[in-house]
């Protein structure tokens, strides 16, 4: 029997599954590997795990919103990813899908 | 020379990755557990002993869950797809218990089986025909849910075709049981042409005798044959289209006029099974010639009784035919 901290857990992680993709698009509007973009993500509070943050990479690359490449840095081969066109382009328009839905939600839960 | 840890623990992962992307992930988690490792160490200021460097790379995941999450699809059967297949599941569990039930109930009828007997032979034959049924249901919604089995409008339907559960009348004509006697016929067919070995024959060699199919069945193997397909051909319209009346009333009545000529062919032949002795313990003359008339007379009963059940059948056929197709509100 699932107890009430269980349903609240289940709960908070179905909310925060998509706008992290929203924060991920947004953290790579500039040119980052996936150890620096994890950094950058739990600098503003938003932490996520490596588990769940590279396969998410890879699928949004196979969708075409990212792109990426191999290269040398600290001595060490590393993947670094960055927005595509469609990639801006998605992220402009769930940007304003989730302003609208912030707002309305605003109002809901006054 | 031992190999290093993190190269066991990325081998482990590797083999378990699909190979065009293999190489290119593997890269990627060297990066990220050669970061998680350099963090614990200038957390701790010192570098970490093996039982440290193996804490890190166990707190990462273990090699199949972390394979896992870089494959195409993560569910066998996704929520969409879910409930059509637990609906074929159950209707799948009926089928089974009704195909292991049947011809144990005829077994035990005809005494050669015991009730005790034929529940321990009932829940061992029902396990092993559900765990197979389910297991190719499951097989197959796999197969949907990845694309490699097309089902085109399959899953496209209209509340038209739903059918009626508040008018008693139309209840026998819902998909569901459609689709069970459809599963009933393919099974009677695969089993009629002898494409499988059903691994529940009927017992019948007990009490010193055995029963053989009388020669009449020889005789009609080809229409019976042709009656199964055109009654599966029958099931198969009501599943597909439920809402096509006439067209289902029309193989109805065609597959009752079937019945009733298959009747018409058995009535003279006057037996189904041949009583026979088995071998040298075979049992007395007289106690053959009464269980034969028994069985002769029931025969009789029971296609009466059936010859009744078609006509009506085929009345019902018929008058669906001059309705047509009912107007919903």
């Amino acid at each position: 029997m699932p107890t009430d901290a269980d349903i609240f857990e289940t709960l908070r992680q179905e909310l925060r599954r998509g706008t992290l993709i929203l924060a991920v698009l947004a953290q790579l509007t500039v040119e980052r590997y996936g150890y620096s973009l994890r950094q950058a993500l739990a600098e503003v509070g938003l932490e996520i795990d490596e588990g769940a943050l590279y396969p998410m990479l890879r699928r949004l690359e196979s969708q075409g919103l990212l792109t990426s490449e191999w290269r040398e840095e600290d001595k060490r081969k590393k993947r670094f990813y960055r927005l595509s066109p469609e990639g801006e382009a998605v992220l402009a328009r769930l940007s304003a899908e989730w302003r609208a839905m912030n707002d309305t939600l605003q109002n809901l839960i006054r | 020379m031992t190999m290093d840890l993190l190269d066991r623990y990325l081998a482990a992962v590797a083999a378990l990755l699909p190979k065009a992307q293999r190489e290119d992930i593997v890269a990627e988690l060297r990066d990220i557990l050669l970061n998680r490792l350099e963090e614990k160490e200038a957390e701790l200021g010192r570098p970490l002993d093996a039982k440290e460097r193996e804490a890190v790379l166990r707190a990462f995941g273990h090699p199949i869950a972390v394979a896992g999450r870089y494959g195409a699809s993560r569910t066998l059967i996704g929520p969409e797809l879910y409930p059509f297949y637990m609906f074929a599941v159950k209707g799948l569990l009926v089928l089974a218990a009704a195909v292991t039930a049947i011809p144990l109930v005829i077994s035990i009828i005809l005494g050669g089986e015991d009730a005790a007997g034929g529940l321990a032979r009932f829940l061992s034959g029902f396990l092993a025909t559900a765990m197979t049924l389910i297991g190719a249901a499951t097989i197959v919604a796999a197969g949907i849910e990845r694309g490699w089995i097309p089902v085109g409008d399959l899953l496209d339907w209209k509340v038209a075709d739903l059918p009626n559960l508040g008018r008693p009348a139309r209840k026998a004509e819902t998909r569901f049981e459609a689709a069970f006697e459809l599963g009933v016929l393919l099974l009677f067919i695969v089993w009629w042409t002898g494409l499988v070995q059903i691994p529940w024959s009927p017992v019948v060699g007990q009490h010193g005798v055995f029963l053989t199919a009388a020669p009449i069945w020889t005789t009609l193997y080809l229409p019976i044959l042709a009656l199964a397909a055109l009654q599966a051909t029958a099931c198969l319209v009501t599943l597909v289209r439920p809402d096509a009346v006439r067209p289902r009333a029309v193989l109805e009545i065609v597959a009752g006029l079937g019945r009733l000529g298959l009747i018409a062919a058995l009535w003279p032949a006057g037996r189904l099974f041949t009583v026979v002795p088995s071998g040298a313990a075979g049992a007395k003359a007289a106690d053959i010639a009464g269980l034969q008339a028994a069985l002769d007379l029931s025969f009789h009963i029971t296609v009466g009784v059936m010859a009744v059940v078609f006509l009506s059948k085929l009345a019902v056929g018929a008058w669906r035919l001059a309705r047509g197709a009912p107007v919903i509100a």
